[in-house]
């Protein structure tokens, strides 16, 4: 009846499913960072001047700022300059127009890494719009989606094509001196998704993206912008999982969301980037802002998130609540196996009258993982009748495992309502017995447990994603308990 | 102030202060580690919501000289002890009335801080005093306060009191220090009071050091009730053996800016503490609340419950940390932070932390921001009462429930007169009760 | 089926199982009473390979195998069952998912061919029938804000749908009421069969009237002081325990 810790620690040990480096001809720039680089990825991409400027104001500013300490998280520390800050698959001029035209090696990848784009684009009626390094390389479903009305492109293409939406949004939410990461990502981001959707139209269909990092020290820097116009609705998916690779690399995103009135928007995420080995070697370094903005009266933003990669997460999608009777909501799980670490959380910044969060987040700590949750919910003196409920739980499994709690509740107005619970605890005994009674395995009981542990997430999550979560989480977890 | 100014006052007084020369290296090494980290400032995280900056820049005389005091049973009644308590007043630091005579027994010792730096060195190692800015100020200016020993196996049935009254009329800096320790298997209670300061803006930046060994139980009250403008700030920094027990209740009415730092090092197995404490403040007052649980020895558990009333412009903060320590096992924490805000420029900022390193662990802690309650509210006006009672009623309801045996009858009066509370009139619960 | 021979346990430094001995045959239905303390929910823990007890002295056989040597999943393949006193939470899981997850790992451990959502359904439908439990209760936690009633009906309906060779029912009928006293009984009563054996955990001699039991034996201070047919029960219900506890300790 092993069920002791020391036991639960001997299961680790997967190796990580997705590794493996696709060999593409890129067109790169040298390693270094100073105006020219921005200048020329601003050139490369033929940016208007308006975006180049904003780019140098950006640099400028970061130059200034000092890399934040403050999270419950280490690392070597980062040479900026030993960072390629573009890397293209070649010829974006002939980027291809259709599924047909990519790169059959690319395709290939994606077999590789279990996404059937074909299939699943047709079958599950998915947009896809994937992003290889750092441009995007194919986007479908197009037509049906322009049909409707949404604009859903790279963000490269956006600023060609619709220069005065990407001026007059980009920065508003995330603005480029806001922090360390999200100030280099704005002198620099690369590529990533960009989608509007118009007045009154609901999106007819969930949009995906997966990401992939792919270049030998090649940063990324993805920016996404989604705007919901009055009255709309959209959910975008994001998923990505990053070839085997012993140096750490850095991922900077941004992602700005912005909710007129009576808007929804649905943010979900599944990330299984290369969380490095098992002895804490390697691994990607994931620091994003992402930020959403319920701009108007009873909008709402949802932000689901199922984090089992990278080595080191910093990363607190966030709600400003802004618009009376505006919503916001987080769901999370969030896995540090091995030497992973995560320093994870939400920011509810309660402005409207009447506006309402919610946050569920599930920690997991195993192996030396350090898992920690911060959040931040703060009720201004406006935000008359303002509630928050945060549950927030964490399960250990081993003695060498951490998990952290780091709640900061800022109230300023009388008629609003906080609760904030929290728990941490080994997984029971009690409940490991009463399933391996009932004939299930020891692994399959800890499975079943921790995906009851998580279950309020999940079903957060759109279905196809659900499905792939979980059984992320269960390999994530293999080894970890024994 | 500048650190330089100080050090001139130190290096002038230096020779008079009590405890000699050994003494004096320490107060020396205290100042330099104040003198390295400075005042604290906002950027700091443990000082996040609370501002030194008008300490930081004030002048204060550091030596205050001693006052004329003609009546401490006076005080004594002021702050609500007993005539007959066994109690030692204080008065700007200056120890100026003994009323324990024999009242507790053999079992304990009183001496004061200046005879006990002299037989038994500094309080605190300097070594301790990192991240402690204000403690390190502390140790290097220490002259007044108290150490209380109580023996092996003794039980004081009676509780201690003592009082620190703010008279002056200048803007002065006292720093008094109070060592607490507690043999084994003896219990103590022990109720420390912070008072007086009136209208005049000075300044007590106290230490407590409080040391149970193996099976000892300590019940340690402390209650501040200053006046509108008194600025205080204290570490109390606990250490308990195996199987020792602390229960620290914390009282704050009054004051200007007060900042209260407790730390409970659980360092055997088998230790316990339940720290509980009342955050009263309105009208520009600034209270934070500062508690750290180190769980470093297996089989140990802590239990914080805090709660605070906050009226119109007051501001609180809870800060409290739970850490549970690599390798230990057993390990049960609590911790709950519940706030009432009672107007609309009423804010609370609170912080109910967890970092755990070990799986044997039940942690959980709870955090509630809010107004009272809707339905109790309605459920008492539907009895008859009208709602100004019904709010009275349960607003001093809220602060009961943690008060329960309270040794400071008085919070009721000071809650009552502090938010202007309506009570019904024929409940025979009248404030003074 | 089951033979149990001067079983010894202990927790920490108490021993709760003094030489316990016993011998249930196929088909059989036996009643384990007691006064509180006595013992017997340790020996169903024990029986079911629970972690924290210590086994000084004796051995446990089942079906001719050394029942001791198997962890909890291998005694549940090999067809035994413990209804839980105190059915545990389990906030996430639903009911089906558990049970369905149960039912195919032991239906996968003997070689049959696990059975698919469809089959699953059929099999389960009638038992919740019998057990008079509503549909929605498939999708609720396991136990999770189940009243007592409740959770005592799941454990049947498992228990049902497992079907068993041996079932320990540990204090099924304690927190239930007349009605759900009935059901439980029921359930149990269409599982009883030549081939089935049970033993049964109880307090009170109440279930014990619906579940006619072939033998009864009382337990104090670890050990079986007294055997005897289904009357012992009465007689205990009409007397108490205290004169059986103060005969064995003059014996």
């Amino acid at each position: 009846m092993a069920t002791d810790s020391k036991d639960i620690a001997g299961l680790v040990g997967r190796k990580y499913q997705h590794g493996f480096v696709t060999d593409i001809e890129e067109d790169r720039v040298p390693p270094g960072l100073n105006e020219d680089v921005v200048r020329l990825i601003s050139a490369k991409k033929r940016e208007p001047e308006f975006l180049t400027e904003w780019r140098l104001k950006a640099y400028r500013h970061w130059l200034t700022m000092t890399e934040p300490t403050w999270a419950q998280v280490s690392y070597e520390p980062i040479d900026y300059q030993s960072i390629s800050y573009y890397s293209a698959p070649k010829n974006p001029d002939d980027a291809p127009k259709s599924l047909d035209e990519v790169d059959p090696k690319l395709l290939e990848t994606y077999d590789k890494l279990g996404i059937p784009l074909h299939e699943r684009a047709r079958l599950a009626g998915v947009a896809v719009d994937a992003v290889f390094d750092s441009v995007s390389v194919a986007t479908t479903f197009k037509k049906k989606l322009a049909e409707a009305g949404v604009i859903f492109c790279s963000f490269s293409e956006a600023v060609t094509e619709h220069p005065e939406l990407v001026r007059k949004y980009l920065g508003t939410v995330v603005p480029y001196r806001d922090n360390f990461f999200a100030t280099l990502n704005s002198a620099v981001f690369s590529d990533g998704s960009f989608v509007y959707v118009p007045k009154g139209v609901r999106c007819p269909m969930e949009l995906s993206t997966y990401f992939r990092i792919n270049a030998a020290n090649t940063g990324q820097f993805e920016r996404t912008l989604i705007i919901a116009d009055e009255g709309s609705y959209v959910s975008y998916l994001e998923g990505c999982t990053a070839p085997m690779r012993d140096e750490n690399q850095l991922h900077a995103a941004v992602v700005e969301l912005v909710a007129l009135e009576d808007a929804t928007i649905k943010y979900s995420t599944v990330q299984n980037w290369y969380p490095g080995d098992e002895n804490g070697v390697g691994g990607i370094y994931n620091f994003v802002t992402k930020r959403g903005d319920c701009r108007g009266a009873n909008s709402k933003i949802s932000w689901t998130q199922v984090e089992t990669g990278s080595a080191i997460t910093w990363k607190y999608p966030s709600c400003v609540l802004r618009g009376d009777n505006s919503v916001g909501e987080f769901y999370s799980v969030a896995v540090a196996n091995n030497y992973q670490q995560a320093d994870t959380g939400t920011k509810m910044i309660h402005i409207g009258r009447d506006t309402r969060s919610t946050i569920i987040s599930k920690g997991i700590s195993a192996g030396h993982g350090q898992n920690s949750y911060r959040g931040l919910v703060r009720i201004m003196p406006t935000a008359h009748g303002a509630r928050n409920y945060t549950q927030c739980d964490s399960l250990l499994l081993g003695d060498q495992c951490g998990a952290h709690t780091f709640p900061y509740i800022e109230g300023r107005e009388r008629s609003a309502h906080i609760e904030h619970e929290a728990t941490t605890s080994k997984i029971s005994e009690d409940q490991l017995f009463y399933c391996r009674q009932r004939g299930l395995s020891e692994e399959n009981a800890v499975n079943l447990i921790v995906n009851g542990f998580c279950r309020e997430v999940f079903k957060e999550l759109p279905m196809e994603f659900a499905v792939e979560a979980q059984n992320l989480l269960n390999v994530s977890l293999e080894g970890a308990v024994g | 102030m500048t650190p330089e100014q100080m050090q001139t006052q130190l290096e002038t007084r230096l020779a008079d202060l009590p405890g000699g020369k050994a003494v004096a290296t320490t107060r020396e090494a205290a100042f330099a580690a104040f003198a390295k980290q400075g005042f604290p400032t906002r950027k700091q995280e443990a000082w996040r919501y609370t501002d030194l900056k008008n300490i930081a820049d004030a002048e204060f005389e550091l030596f205050a000289a001693e006052p004329a005091v003609a009546d401490p049973s006076g005080l004594l009644r002021a702050a609500g002890i007993d005539a007959d308590a066994a109690a030692l007043v204080f008065v700007d630091g200056y120890l100026v009335a003994d009323f324990i005579a024999d009242k507790l027994g053999d079992g304990v010792d009183v001496s004061s801080l200046a005879e006990s730096l002299e037989t038994l060195g500094p309080l605190m190692a300097t070594n301790e005093l990192n991240g402690q800015p204000l403690a390190a100020l502390n140790v290097a200016f220490a002259r007044h306060g108290v150490r209380i020993q109580v023996s092996a196996g003794s039980q004081i049935g009676e509780p201690m009191h003592l009082l620190f009254v703010s008279e002056s009329t200048l803007p002065q800096a006292c720093q008094p220090q109070i060592a607490i320790d507690i043999g084994a298997n003896a219990r103590a209670e022990i109720v420390i009071h912070f008072a007086g300061g009136g209208e005049h803006s000075s300044w007590v930046n106290a230490l407590t050091r409080v040391a149970l060994d193996a099976g000892a139980h300590l019940r340690l009250s402390r209650i501040q009730d200053y006046g509108s403008a008194q600025t205080h700030t204290e570490l109390t920094d606990a250490r308990l053996g195996a199987d020792a027990a602390l229960q620290v209740l914390m009282i704050d009415v009054g004051g200007a800016l007060v900042r209260n730092d407790l730390r409970v090092r659980l360092s055997e197995p088998g230790a316990s503490c339940e720290l509980a404490g009342l955050l009263l403040c309105a009208d520009g007052q600034h209270v934070d609340d500062h508690i750290y649980v180190d769980h470093i020895a297996a089989h140990t558990t802590s239990e914080q419950r805090f709660r605070s009333i906050i009226g119109a412009h007051g501001r609180g903060v809870f800060s409290g940390k739970v850490a549970v320590h690599r390798g230990t096992r057993g390990i049960s924490a609590e911790q709950s932070s519940d706030n009432l805000l009672l107007a609309d420029t009423a804010e609370i900022n609170t912080k109910p932390e967890l970092e755990i390193y070990a799986d044997d662990v039940k942690c959980s802690h709870g955090a509630t921001v809010g107004e009272l309650d809707e339905s109790q509210l309605f459920y008492l006006c539907s009895r008859g009462i009208p709602e100004a009672a019904a709010r009275g009623l349960l607003t001093l309801a809220f602060a009961r429930t943690l008060l329960a045996d309270s040794v400071w009858p008085q919070i009721d009066d000071r809650l009552v007169e502090k938010f202007g509370l309506a009570l019904p009139a024929d409940i025979g619960w009248s404030p003074s009760a | 089926m089951l033979v149990i021979d001067g079983l010894h346990v202990r927790v920490q430094d108490r021993e709760i199982l003094d030489g316990l001995s016993l011998s249930v045959g196929p088909g059989e239905v036996h009643a384990i009473m007691g006064p509180n303390g006595s013992g017997k929910s340790t020996l169903a823990q024990v029986l079911a390979g629970r972690d924290g007890y210590e086994i000084t002295a004796g051995r446990v056989e089942y079906l001719g195998e050394d029942l001791l040597a198997l962890s909890p999943e291998e005694r549940a393949h090999a067809g035994l069952f413990l209804a839980f006193q105190y059915p545990i939470e389990i906030p996430g899981v639903n009911n089906a998912y558990l049970l369905k997850a149960a039912l195919n790992a032991q239906r996968h451990a003997r070689g049959e061919p696990e059975l698919d959502a469809f089959e699953f359904m059929r099999v389960i439908k009638d038992n919740m029938k019998l057990m008079q439990i509503h549909e929605d209760f498939l999708t609720r936690s396991v136990n999770t804000g189940f009243s007592g009633g409740e959770k005592k009906r799941n454990e049947i309906l498992q228990m049902l749908t497992l079907r068993p060779r041996l079932a320990v029912l540990d204090e099924t009928d304690s927190g239930l009421d007349v009605d759900a006293l009935k059901v439980v009984a029921n359930g149990i009563n269409s599982l009883r069969d030549p081939q089935r054996s049970m033993i049964l955990v109880t307090h009170y001699e109440r279930l014990l009237e619906l579940v006619e039991p072939d033998h009864v034996h009382v337990l104090a201070r670890g050990k079986i002081v007294r055997s005897g047919d289904h009357t012992l029960a009465r007689e205990l219900d009409e007397r108490g325990y205290e004169w059986i506890q103060q005969e064995a300790q003059s014996a």
